[in-house]
């Protein structure tokens, strides 16, 4: 069963040994280790895990971690020409294209669901991961969402058109997706997440870049040691793209299990308020202030 | 109230601004980040919600017109943080704040420091290494 996951995407957490060292090192020195890193538990992803390089590395205001949308050409995605045209639809508020406060038609700003993979993308902070034999849980900070990763042997679903076949029954697209994973070695999750919604109701992440419900997403999480984990993601989505590409590899430190995390919800109704009080008016919009 | 803005400073403020986009829910380039402007007024909502606080406050022009200013912080999550609490501000406290205006010439700007009659201060700081990390740090012990 493993042998269905590409090898090169499994290799990425060897690939990252020699950066997760210093970056272990580092985190523990900053306190926020709980104890001195040892062997991580077996097949155990569980506890509060936060971006171990500080919460502005899972903001990640300005696009994917891996490829932030900088102008940098080696952080240039390789759209095809429908997913350029997306992207050149989407009117963004951060990254290189970014549009004025008043001007953008991000779905964020309406409180819609990120839906995945943008919840991989926007506002990690603290996550929360619990899990049993037959499915883990991963409960992300912002706006309370939550998503499952199936681990009791099922088959990934099949894609097909508005959906996915899952047990030869038909489901329709969901926010969150459908999400498989199983073991590569006991230290080693490999997840593959199908069925989200379309690209007229998702973006990728904060800077426009857009996901198509063709997308394959493949996630590696791997405990490096007792007190930290890798979280890889490789995008796969033939329709906007024309090759798998890497978004995301942050590696994140276990956090005190006795932590009270602070709510961070999307109202509409905040949202809305702040968009006629303070961005209307940056954006050069009169009347807007009173 | 006295004057109403105090001084534009260029570039003193250069190192405190690095740190403000870092975890904007917006872009940078619709204020003047190569400037900060100081103004004195009185606090008339403090506005704790997501996705960044605003601060909103009256500043007495000098020919007696009451100008409304709005000004934006972090997430309420970093705020908490920086060591911050919900109540903090009330309606009617007296606050001297230095932001990056808008380059609309709107009466609107980012936050670069927010003085306290009672000796606290806000500012922005590079971001800490921990992981709940904030840029905001609020600094000075209350007078009373």
């Amino acid at each position: 069963m493993a042998a269905r996951f590409p090898f090169s995407t499994v290799a990425l957490v060897a690939g990252f040994a020699g950066l997760l060292i210093p970056l272990a090192a580092h985190s523990q020195a900053s306190g926020n280790s709980l104890t001195n890193a040892g062997s991580p538990p077996r097949r155990d992803l569980s506890g509060t895990w936060a971006p171990a390089e500080g919460t502005r590395v899972g903001i990640q205001a300005g696009g994917v971690q891996a490829m932030p949308n900088d102008g940098n050409p080696e952080h240039a995605l390789p759209y095809t020409p429908y997913g350029l045209e997306v992207y050149e639809s989407h009117k963004a508020l951060e990254g290189v294209d970014a549009v004025l406060p008043a001007e953008h038609n991000d779905p964020r700003n309406r409180c819609e669901p990120l839906g995945f993979p943008r919840v991989n993308h926007y506002n990690v902070r603290l996550t929360q991961i619990f899990q049993n034999p037959y499915k883990i849980a991963v409960l992300y900070q912002y706006d309370n969402r939550w998503r499952n990763i199936w681990v009791d042997g099922r088959e990934l679903p099949e894609m097909v058109d508005g959906g996915v076949i899952a047990g030869g029954t038909y489901k329709a697209s969901k926010w969150y997706g459908y999400s498989v994973g199983e073991w590569v070695d006991d230290y080693t999750l490999a997840v593959r997440t199908v069925g989200m919604m379309p690209e007229d109701r998702v973006w990728l992440d904060s800077t426009g870049r857009p996901i198509s419900d063709a997308a394959t997403i493949e996630e590696v999480f791997h405990r490096v040691d007792s007190q930290h984990m890798e979280w890889t993601e490789t995008i796969d989505d033939p329709k906007l793209y024309t090759e798998p590409w890497v978004s995301m590899k942050i590696l994140f430190s276990l956090q005190d299990p006795h932590t009270d995390i602070i709510e961070m919800y999307c109202s509409p109704v905040e949202m809305e308020y702040y968009y006629e009080s303070f961005g209307n008016a940056a954006s050069g919009i009169e009347g807007e202030t009173e | 109230m006295r004057n109403n803005i105090v001084v534009t400073v260029p570039a003193c403020f250069v190192v405190l601004v690095l740190a403000v986009p870092t975890a904007a829910h917006h872009s940078a380039f619709a204020f003047d980040t190569e400037n900060t402007l100081t103004v004195e007024g009185t606090v008339t909502q403090w506005f704790w919600a997501n996705p960044h606080c605003l601060l909103e406050f009256d500043v007495m022009s000098d020919s007696g017109e009451v100008i409304q200013w709005v000004t934006e912080t972090q997430a309420p999550a970093n705020m908490i943080d920086a060591g911050w609490r919900k109540n903090d501000l009330k309606r009617g406290d007296e606050v001297t704040v230095t932001v990056q205006p808008a380059r609309s010439g709107n009466p609107v700007g980012r936050i670069v420091r927010v003085e306290f009659p009672d000796g606290r201060i806000l500012d922005v700081i590079q971001d800490r290494s921990g992981a709940l990390g904030s840029e905001y740090h609020l600094s000075g012990a209350p007078t009373d």
